[in-house]
C-alpha cells in the first residue's frame, strides 16, 4: 500500500517552459514589445537631449567672450557698472578679479556716486554699438548688469541688488552669478578693512565639520568620499526611480499574468501538467527578464550615446545626474553589482507580493485593488529611500538600510556614498535573500490554493489561514 | 494495479464535501463518476488529480501515489479554459512542453489530432477557398494586359476567443491527448458539442479504450454514459449512493419497464394485473411493473383475451431512472437529516472554493 508522502511543494518542474512561453508571448504582444522599444529608447536619449540643450547655452557664453556677437545667444553681458553706496572700498581691480574671466571684455565701472553712475551708464550706450541682426528692439542697455551695493538703515544690513532691464539679453543665472561674486568680493573687502590678514580671514570663514571616525581608515575614507547633500539626494532620487519604474511596470504585469489562468478558467487544466510553484515563479522571472532587459539595455545605451554625443557632436553640457542612467557606472564595479543584486531582490519581494495578491483576485475587478495595495507600498518606501539619507537621522538611516523591502532600495545608496561599509551591505543582501526565501515558501503554500479560488476575492486573514495550515498532503 | 481511490474524503470546516469515496479501475474502460450538482464530483477529480488537498484517503496508480511523475494524465476540464487572446498553435505546443512533449514529435502529435477533431482550418494559417489554390488567374481578358484575380486571402489562424465553445471543447480534448496519457480525466466531455462532435469524441474515446487507456468520464448525460461506461459511482450530498459495475447495478433493480404495443386497447388489463401505466399513445403503452413474475402475468391476459401483440419489450431501469432515483431518495434523506438536526445550514459560500460544474 502506498504511503501518504509530504508534498514537494517546492518543486519547479516546468519552470522553464512557463518562462519560455510567457516571455515569448510577451514580446509577441505589440503592447509589451512597443513599451519595451520605447523605454529603452527614452533612456538611451534623454542624456544626449540634455547635453545638447545645455551645450547650446554654454556655447553661446563661450563665443561672448570671444568677443563674436551671434544672434543664437540668449546670454549678452557687454557691461557691469557697480555702485558702491557704503563707506567699504571696493577697488577696480578687486573686482576685476571677483569677475569669473568670460566677461573679461565687458565694459566695467566701480562708482560711488550717483552722478558717476550716470555717467558710466550713458559712457556704455554710447561706446558699445550691438549687430544689426539684434535688430531694432534691442538697445546697448538691454545688454548692462548695474550692481547697487547700499546699506539697509532699518535692519542695519548691507544689501546688494543686480538690476538689468525689462528687455534685457542677460539670464538669471548669469545675473546671480555676477551678483553673488561680487558679495563675495565686498565681504572680502570689508574684512580687509578691519584689518585681518587674509589668512586670518580664510580661517574665520572656513568654520569646521566634526565626525566620529573611530579609525584612521574611516576618517581618511571620510575626507576621500565626501558627498555633498544635494549629491546624495541626487544619487538616492536617480537610484530610486529606477527602482520605483522597474517595480511599477512589473507589478500590474504580474497581477495581469497570474490572473490570465483564473480569469480564462485555465488553472485546473495547467495545474495537471506543471507545479503551482513552478508557474508563478515560470511568470515572474519572465517578467523580470522583460523589465530587467529594459533597465539594463536602458542604462549601457544611456552610456554609450552620452559618450557618442560628448565625443562626436560637441556637446558639452552636463547630465542631470537625476535622468543620467549611465552616472550609475561613475561609482565603481562593487557599486553596480551591489546596485544590480539589490534590483533584483527587491523586485522579487515584490513580484512575489503581487504575484499572491493576483492570485487572490477573483475577477478582472480585483486587479486594481491588488496593484494598487503593491503600488502604494513601493511609493512609500521609495519616498522614504529618496530622502532618508538627507533629511533623517543617520542612524535610522543605517537601521532602514537592514530592513526589507527599505534596504533594497537604501542599501545601495548607503554604501555608494559611505554611510554603511561593504560588509553591512554584504549582511544587508543577504538578509534581503532571507526575506525573499520567505516570500518563496509562503508563495509556495498559499498560491496552490488560491489559484482554484473563484468564488471571491480572498482577504489576508484568509491568505494567511492557509499559510498557517499543517495538514499534511499527500501524493504530489 | 490501474487506478484505486480509497476513501477519498474533503471537509471545508464543519462541512464534508467529500466523505469516504472509494472505487478502482482495474482494467482499461471507463468509469463513471456521477451525481447531482453540487455533490463533490469536481472536487473529487481535483483530489485524484492531485490539484487539491485531501483530508483523508488515498489515491494511487499501479501502487504508486498518483501523481503526473508516476502517471501520463490527460484532463479535460469542464470549463472552457484557454488564453483567448494568444494563438492557438502557441497554446497547444506550451501545453505539449508542460507533459514533456517537444519537437517533430509535438508537431506530429498537434496534426494528427488537429485532422482528427477537424480543427485543423483553426489552428494553420491558411488560404480562403480551396487550400491548395494559391493563386487565381481570371480568364476573363486575354493579351498583354490581362488582368489577373487577387491572390487568394491567407487566413490568420484564429484565437482562442474566437472559437465557439464546441470547438474550444475540441481544442481542449486535443491538449489533453498531447502526451498519449495512460489515465484520462473527462469532466463533462460533451458539453456543448453538437452532434455531428458528440460523435467523433465519442469515436476518439471507443478508440482510446480499445488503445487500453483508463478513463474517468463525469456527465449528466446519462445515455452517453451509458453507452460507454462499466462501472461507476454516483454522487450525492458529498457520499456515494450507488458503487459498482453498471450491468450488476441494473440487474438489482430487475427488469421493471415494460413497454408494449398492441392492436387493441388493453388499459383495462393492464390495470387488472396492477401493472402501472406511465403513458399511452395509441395503443403505445409504456408501463412499470414489478418483475417478471407480473410482465408474465398480463402476458397471459393479453393471450387469453386475443390481442395481438405487436411488441412486449420488459427492460432494466435505465441509467437515468436508477440516478433520478438513487438522487432524489438521497435528497429526502438529506433533507430529513437537516431536519432533525434543527435544520442549521452551514454556509457553503464560506468554505471558500466553488466548484463551478456541481453548482
Amino acid at each position: 500500500m502506498a504511503k501518504s508522502t509530504k508534498e514537494n511543494i517546492y518543486n519547479l518542474k516546468g519552470f522553464k517552459s512557463v518562462l519560455g512561453f510567457t516571455l515569448g508571448q510577451m514580446f509577441k504582444s505589440k503592447a509589451y514589445l512597443i513599451s519595451w522599444i520605447f523605454m529603452i529608447v527614452f533612456m538611451c536619449a534623454i542624456g544626449p537631449i540634455q547635453m545638447l540643450s545645455t551645450s547650446k547655452n554654454m556655447a553661446a557664453g563661450s563665443s561672448f567672450a570671444s568677443g563674436e556677437i551671434k544672434t543664437e545667444q540668449l546670454d549678452k553681458i557687454n557691461g557691469l557698472v557697480l555702485f558702491n553706496g557704503t563707506p567699504i572700498e571696493m577697488s577696480y581691480d578687486d573686482v576685476v578679479k571677483s569677475l569669473d574671466s568670460r566677461l573679461e571684455n565687458i565694459y566695467l565701472s566701480v562708482v560711488d556716486n550717483a552722478n558717476d553712475f550716470d555717467m558710466a551708464v550713458s559712457d556704455f550706450e554710447n561706446s558699445v554699438s550691438l549687430s544689426d541682426s539684434f535688430g531694432d528692439e534691442v538697445t546697448p542697455a538691454d545688454t548692462l548688469v548695474k550692481v547697487y551695493i547700499g546699506i539697509d538703515m532699518e535692519t542695519n544690513s548691507f544689501t546688494i541688488n543686480g538690476v538689468v532691464s525689462d528687455n534685457s539679453l542677460i539670464s538669471d543665472a548669469s545675473l546671480e552669478e555676477i551678483t553673488n561674486d561680487i558679495e563675495t568680493c565686498f565681504n572680502e573687502a570689508r574684512y580687509t578693512s578691519t584689518g585681518i590678514s587674509k589668512e586670518d580671514l580664510e580661517s574665520v570663514m572656513s568654520g569646521f565639520n566634526t565626525k566620529d571616525a573611530v579609525t584612521d581608515t574611516e576618517y581618511h575614507d571620510a575626507l576621500k568620499d565626501k558627498y555633498s547633500e544635494e549629491e546624495i539626494y541626487e544619487l538616492s532620487y536617480q537610484f530610486v526611480m529606477i527602482m520605483i519604474i522597474v517595480v511599477s511596470l512589473s507589478i500590474s504585469y504580474i497581477i495581469t499574468v497570474v490572473m490570465e489562468e483564473k480569469s480564462s478558467k485555465l488553472a485546473e487544466t495547467i495545474l495537471v501538467s506543471v507545479r503551482p510553484l513552478a508557474l508563478i515563479m515560470g511568470k515572474i522571472v519572465s517578467v523580470m527578464i522583460y523589465v530587467f532587459s529594459i533597465v539594463i539595455f536602458g542604462c549601457l545605451g544611456s552610456l554609450v550615446t552620452n559618450k557618442i554625443c560628448a565625443k562626436y557632436l560637441d556637446a558639452k553640457g552636463p547630465v542631470s545626474n537625476i535622468m543620467n542612467f549611465s552616472a550609475i557606472f561613475d561609482h565603481g564595479a562593487i557599486a553596480v553589482v551591489v546596485v544590480l543584486i539589490s534590483l533584483i531582490f527587491s523586485y522579487l519581494i515584490y513580484a512575489i507580493f503581487a504575484g499572491i495578491l493576483g492570485s487572490a483576485c477573483a475577477k478582472q475587478e480585483d486587479i486594481q485593488t491588488s496593484t494598487q495595495v503593491v503600488s502604494f507600498v513601493n511609493i512609500i518606501v521609495g519616498f522614504v529611500a529618496m530622502f532618508g539619507p538627507t533629511f533623517f537621522n543617520e542612524t535610522v538611516v543605517r537601521v532602514l538600510s537592514f530592513i526589507p523591502p527599505f534596504s533594497c532600495y537604501l542599501a545601495p545608496v548607503t554604501y555608494m556614498v559611505g554611510q554603511i561599509s561593504l560588509l553591512e551591505v554584504i549582511v544587508s543582501l543577504i538578509i534581503q535573500m532571507i526575506a525573499v526565501a520567505l516570500l518563496f515558501m509562503l508563495c509556495a503554500k498559499v498560491y496552490r490554493v488560491l489559484i482554484l479560488r473563484d468564488n471571491k476575492k480572498a482577504k489576508i486573514k484568509d491568505i494567511i489561514e492557509i499559510a498557517r495550515s499543517k495538514e499534511e498532503v499527500s501524493n504530489v | 494495479m490501474g487506478l484505486v481511490v480509497k476513501n477519498l474524503t474533503k471537509r471545508y470546516g464543519n462541512k464534508t464535501v467529500v466523505d469516504n469515496i472509494s472505487f478502482q479501475i482495474d482494467k482499461p474502460g471507463v468509469y463513471a463518476l456521477l451525481g447531482s450538482n453540487g455533490a463533490g464530483k469536481t472536487t473529487s477529480i481535483r483530489m485524484i488529480l492531485g490539484m487539491l488537498e485531501k483530508d483523508g484517503g488515498e489515491v494511487t496508480w499501479n501502487d504508486k501515489p498518483l501523481n503526473f511523475d508516476t502517471c501520463n494524465i490527460g484532463y479535460l476540464a469542464e470549463e472552457r479554459g484557454l488564453y483567448p487572446k494568444y494563438s492557438l498553435i502557441d497554446q497547444i505546443k506550451y501545453f505539449g512542453n508542460l507533459r514533456g512533449v517537444t519537437g517533430k514529435e509535438l508537431d506530429k502529435r498537434i496534426r494528427y489530432w488537429a485532422r482528427k477533431l477537424k480543427v485543423e482550418e483553426y489552428i494553420y494559417p491558411h488560404f480562403e477557398g480551396n487550400s491548395s489554390t494559391k493563386f487565381q488567374v481570371n480568364t476573363g481578358s486575354k493579351g498583354l494586359f490581362a488582368s489577373r484575380g487577387r491572390a487568394p486571402k491567407r487566413i490568420k489562424p484564429k484565437s482562442a476567443d474566437q472559437l465557439s465553445k464546441g470547438n474550444q471543447q475540441k481544442i481542449q480534448f486535443l491538449i489533453a491527448m498531447l502526451s498519449d496519457p495512460e489515465l484520462l480525466v473527462l469532466d463533462e466531455p460533451f458539453s456543448g458539442l453538437d452532434p455531428v462532435n458528440t460523435d467523433i469524441l465519442k469515436n476518439v474515446i471507443r478508440e482510446q479504450v480499445e488503445a487500453g487507456k483508463y478513463i474517468i468520464m463525469s456527465s449528466h448525460q446519462m445515455e452517453v454514459v451509458e453507452e460507454f461506461c462499466t462501472d461507476l459511482t454516483i454522487l450525492s450530498h458529498a457520499k456515494p449512493v450507488v458503487s459498482g459495475n453498471l450491468n450488476e447495478i441494473k440487474k438489482s433493480y430487475g427488469r421493471v419497464n415494460l413497454n408494449l404495443k398492441t392492436e387493441q386497447d388493453i388499459t383495462e388489463l393492464i390495470n387488472k394485473t396492477g401493472v402501472r401505466l406511465i403513458n399511452k399513445k395509441d395503443n403505445d403503452y409504456t408501463c412499470k411493473v414489478e418483475g417478471d413474475a407480473q410482465a408474465n402475468s398480463l402476458l397471459k391476459e393479453l393471450v387469453n383475451n386475443n390481442i395481438t401483440v405487436v411488441k412486449f419489450d420488459l427492460s432494466e431501469l435505465s441509467l437515468h431512472e436508477i440516478f433520478v432515483k438513487e438522487v432524489g431518495e438521497s435528497d429526502i434523506q438529506y433533507s430529513k437529516n437537516l431536519s432533525d438536526s434543527d435544520g442549521e445550514y452551514d454556509d457553503y459560500s464560506e468554505v471558500g472554493n466553488t466548484e463551478a460544474g456541481d453548482r
